[in-house]
């Protein structure tokens, strides 16, 4: 698997996360608004455990199994997000995102989940894409949907998430689909 | 306590045995079972049926899950089995398969049916869950006739023997089992 390397937008830049960020993922993602919908951003989130993160980021992603990308304006390289793809058995990858708050609403995320199906596809070759979101906060699933994303399933009172029981709702796309789409590799 | 063996109209699920490992290899042994089934190799390996006794002897001892086999009333031994194990959310999931030579009569519908009313009755689970290959749309009508509801399809999403998969999915809420048993 290679390193994750730039991914460009119209007004994104993808890049590998580096020790820098440690204070903005510690303060955009310490926002309970942003870390409530994902199990396993801690909070409160101090600086000590945003390293600890990127620690952990670095070496999923020496092994391959996880890239995770920081979400950049530009022409600035400041983090606003923070985007990261699971490749399965070389077939298939999960992905999984959060966005800062000061810069939601803005379509940037739907923006930067279209670059990471994008590499999914034309440089990673894969086949499938998927994402699943908790019942509870649809504005994710929105964001899969502008990405072309099709739903797929609503799996019940599926999923444990911070105590709660909650609908687990599957979004997929596969690489025909993509490549119909007009978008293109 | 709680009773491992469930009892239908025509059948008597009971945990698995020692001696059914003949049965096992045999029936699980056919490629048409293990074409269905994610976790079932083909060619099946001789081992493969006695680890899988060993490991849900054990599981059911320690209440971890409730693997069962099928077997008629009238004539021992092993048809099929139907295996409930646990989900992360505190539900349950249920896996099963019946041998060749006894499909078409409804049995495992029956059986599923069981499971089901145990699931909820005896375990109090919240939720069950269970899924199937769309290229094996039998299991599929198995979970519909027991009243589950089919929730999705998962495209490509797991491979067997390296090939894609569609995964059908199927639940079951207890608020649904309780209408259909109001």
């Amino acid at each position: 698997m290679p390193e994750p390397r730039l991914l460009e937008t119209r007004r994104l830049v993808l890049r590998p996360l580096q020790a820098d960020d440690a204070e903005a993922i510690a303060r955009l993602a310490g926002d309970w608004r942003v870390a409530w919908p994902i199990s396993t951003i801690p909070h409160p989130y101090s600086l000590g455990r945003a390293r600890d993160f990127l620690s952990a980021a670095r070496r999923s992603a020496a092994e391959g199994s996880e890239l995770a990308f920081a979400v950049t304006r530009k022409p600035g390289a400041g983090l606003i997000g923070i985007i990261s793809l699971r490749p399965q058995q070389g077939h298939s990858a999960e992905t999984g995102y959060w966005m800062g708050v000061p810069f939601w609403g803005q379509g940037y995320m739907s923006e930067a989940l279209g670059a990471i199906i994008r590499h999914a596809f034309c440089d990673l070759q894969l086949q499938r894409v998927y994402a699943w979101h908790i019942g509870s906060n649809p504005a994710s699933g929105r964001v899969m949907q502008k990405a072309g994303m099709r739903r797929e399933a609503c799996l019940r009172q599926h999923v444990l998430h911070r105590g709660e029981v909650e609908d687990q709702v599957y979004y997929g796309l596969l690489r025909d689909e993509f490549l119909a789409s007009g978008a293109g590799c | 306590m709680i009773n491992t063996v469930l009892e239908t109209e025509r059948l008597i699920l009971r945990p698995l045995q020692d001696d059914d490992a003949v049965a096992i290899s045999c029936f699980a042994g056919d490629r048409r079972i293990a074409a269905g089934k994610l976790n079932i190799p083909h060619p099946l390996p001789q081992e493969w049926a006695r680890r899988y006794i060993d490991y849900h002897q054990q599981a059911i001892a320690a209440r971890e899950d409730f693997c069962l086999a099928l077997t008629r009333r009238r004539e021992p031994g092993l048809i099929g089995i139907i295996n409930l194990y646990p989900q992360s959310a505190g539900g349950g999931q249920v896996g099963f398969w019946t041998g060749v030579p006894w499909w078409g009569r409804g049995y495992m519908t029956e059986a599923l049916r069981a499971v089901l009313r145990f699931a909820f009755q005896d375990l109090a689970l919240p939720r069950v869950h269970a899924s199937h290959f769309r290229s094996n749309p039998a299991s599929g009508r198995v979970m519909q006739k027991a009243g589950m509801l089919q929730e999705g399809c998962l495209r490509q999403h797991v491979l067997k023997d390296g090939l894609p998969q569609d995964l059908v999915c199927h639940g079951m809420l207890r608020a649904d089992f309780e209408g259909l048993h109001a």
